[in-house]
């Protein structure tokens, strides 16, 4: 099914070529219908602060 | 109207919060309510009533694919539990939310992850029965991490329970110390938190007491006794150094300690090390709490933070002598010298001077016995709980229950 690209990138790494991606995925198909445009991964309002304390690795 | 009830934590689990969901769950379904129970188990989240299971490995590829690359993974704590609960938000999202009138979630995780995926028109009732960061904060002293990544949990903890606080529509909470928490410490408004204290079924509860098992209250000794999880913050270390003290000075007693936790086996092994074995027993977790309180004579509950334990409750319906550490919610839960005692120093011979008082004194012991039983059976009761939880479901949906 088609779904925004701008949704996709918020859960898949490679961000979309084009407007709108095509997913297999039952999973998917069932999210889609019902997480809200605005839903985002990950969740920066909890953890902007705490990501930016994490040690790099050397 | 359709309700769900849900929780971050495993469901179903002995003791604590599910036999309160369950409560509330049969007192709306005999009103003739729908209500939804979901909760976290090791491999899958769950309406538990639908017997419905959606598989966590379903969701964790496509939740690691995005992850896996970011800063987040170089903290596996924080790691692990986001994808937890991010595997929790996208298995609500295919619960339908719009199709509930409300939903009432058990604690701040929870909360959090509701908000994220429900329309804006639901309302979120979170009920918090804890502080998230006060059990973290023992949880890490127990466990003694690096100070880095104890700074870390602790931040990432903090953050968590303010979000998710910040994120309902109304808080309830059951003692006036944990909504002290939330404005103090997370910056809710006061008029967003309203409190209202436990209720359980006393009559059923009575009944129970009644009803005989392969206990006999041993003949000359008075029994203490402690229900609950044998985990760090409920204290027990203290008690078993108590108990040893109390031990020198006389023997007419013996301890139950009734439960199951991580630190079982360690309090095990420092009842031996002390020689408390032919005075300190290790129940395990029973069914048959009520009968057991009802051989009991002074119920303790030492425990370092605690908000509103069932088994304080219990034990004054049981019509024991209460004695409850100076710590966190435990107070408001007993009107001290009337219906049970609070030991002003937290320490193993403050307890040991509690304890040996209420054991010579007969007439202090009765008092404190009778005190309580009388005054639980409304100040403890499901109805006037169930009653204060409705009125606000009301506030929320302009519904009546």
């Amino acid at each position: 099914m088609q779904i925004p690209g701008r949704l996709y990138s918020n859960l898949f790494t490679t961000p979309p070529s084009e407007a709108d991606v095509h997913v297999e995925s039952k999973i998917w198909n069932e999210l889609i219908r019902y997480l809200p445009p605005v839903y985002t991964l990950p969740d920066d309002e909890v953890l902007a602060p705490i990501v930016s304390q994490i040690p790099s690795a050397d | 109207m359709k309700i769900l009830l849900a929780t971050y934590w495993e469901i179903p689990h002995l003791g604590g919060v599910w036999p309160l969901m369950q409560r509330l769950a049969h007192a709306l379904a005999d009103r003739g309510h729908e209500v939804d129970l979901f909760g976290n188990a090791e491999a899958y989240y769950h309406v538990f009533n639908r017997k419905k299971r959606y598989m966590k490995s379903d969701y964790r590829p496509l939740l690691e694919s995005h992850l896996n690359g970011t800063m987040l993974a170089r903290s596996p704590i924080i790691y692990n539990t986001e994808l937890d609960r991010y595997m929790m938000e996208l298995v609500l999202a295919r619960l339908r939310l719009a199709d509930y009138d409300l939903i009432h979630v058990q604690d701040a995780i929870a909360g959090r992850a509701a908000a994220r995926v429900k329309p804006p028109h639901v309302p979120l009732l979170v009920n918090p029965h804890g502080s998230l960061k006060g059990e973290i904060r023992l949880l890490i002293e127990s466990n003694g991490l690096p100070n880095i990544q104890l700074n870390l949990l602790k931040s990432y903890y903090e953050r968590m329970e303010t979000a998710g606080l910040m994120s309902a529509t109304h808080i309830t909470t059951s003692s006036r110390w944990l909504k002290q928490i939330f404005v103090q410490e997370h910056g809710i408004p006061e008029k967003r938190i309203s409190v209202s204290p436990y209720g359980i079924p006393i009559e059923p509860f009575k009944a129970k007491m009644r009803i005989p098992n392969e206990y006999l209250r041993p003949y000359g000794k008075k029994v203490i006794a402690f229900a609950g999880r044998m985990v760090y913050l409920k204290g027990i270390e203290i008690l078993l150094h108590a108990l040893k003290a109390l031990q020198a000075i006389r023997q007419d007693w013996v301890c139950w300690m009734i439960g199951e936790g991580a630190e079982r086996e360690r309090y095990t092994a420092l009842t031996a090390e002390l020689g408390l074995q032919q005075y300190v027993t290790f129940l395990g977790p029973r069914q048959d709490i009520p009968r057991l309180l009802a051989l009991t004579d002074i119920y303790v509950q030492p425990s370092l933070q605690d908000n509103q334990p069932l088994s304080v409750i219990e034990a004054q319906i049981a019509g024991n002598a209460v004695v409850v550490s100076p710590a966190t919610g435990l107070p408001e839960m007993v009107e001290h010298g009337a219906t049970g005692w609070i030991v002003p120093v937290h320490t193993p011979d403050g307890w040991c001077q509690q304890l040996n008082e209420l054991l010579e004194n007969t007439a202090l012991r009765q008092k404190l016995q009778q005190e309580a039983k009388r005054q639980a059976a409304e100040h403890w009761s499901i109805q006037r709980y169930h009653k204060d939880i409705f009125r606000q479901y009301y506030a929320l949906t302009g519904k009546k229950v």
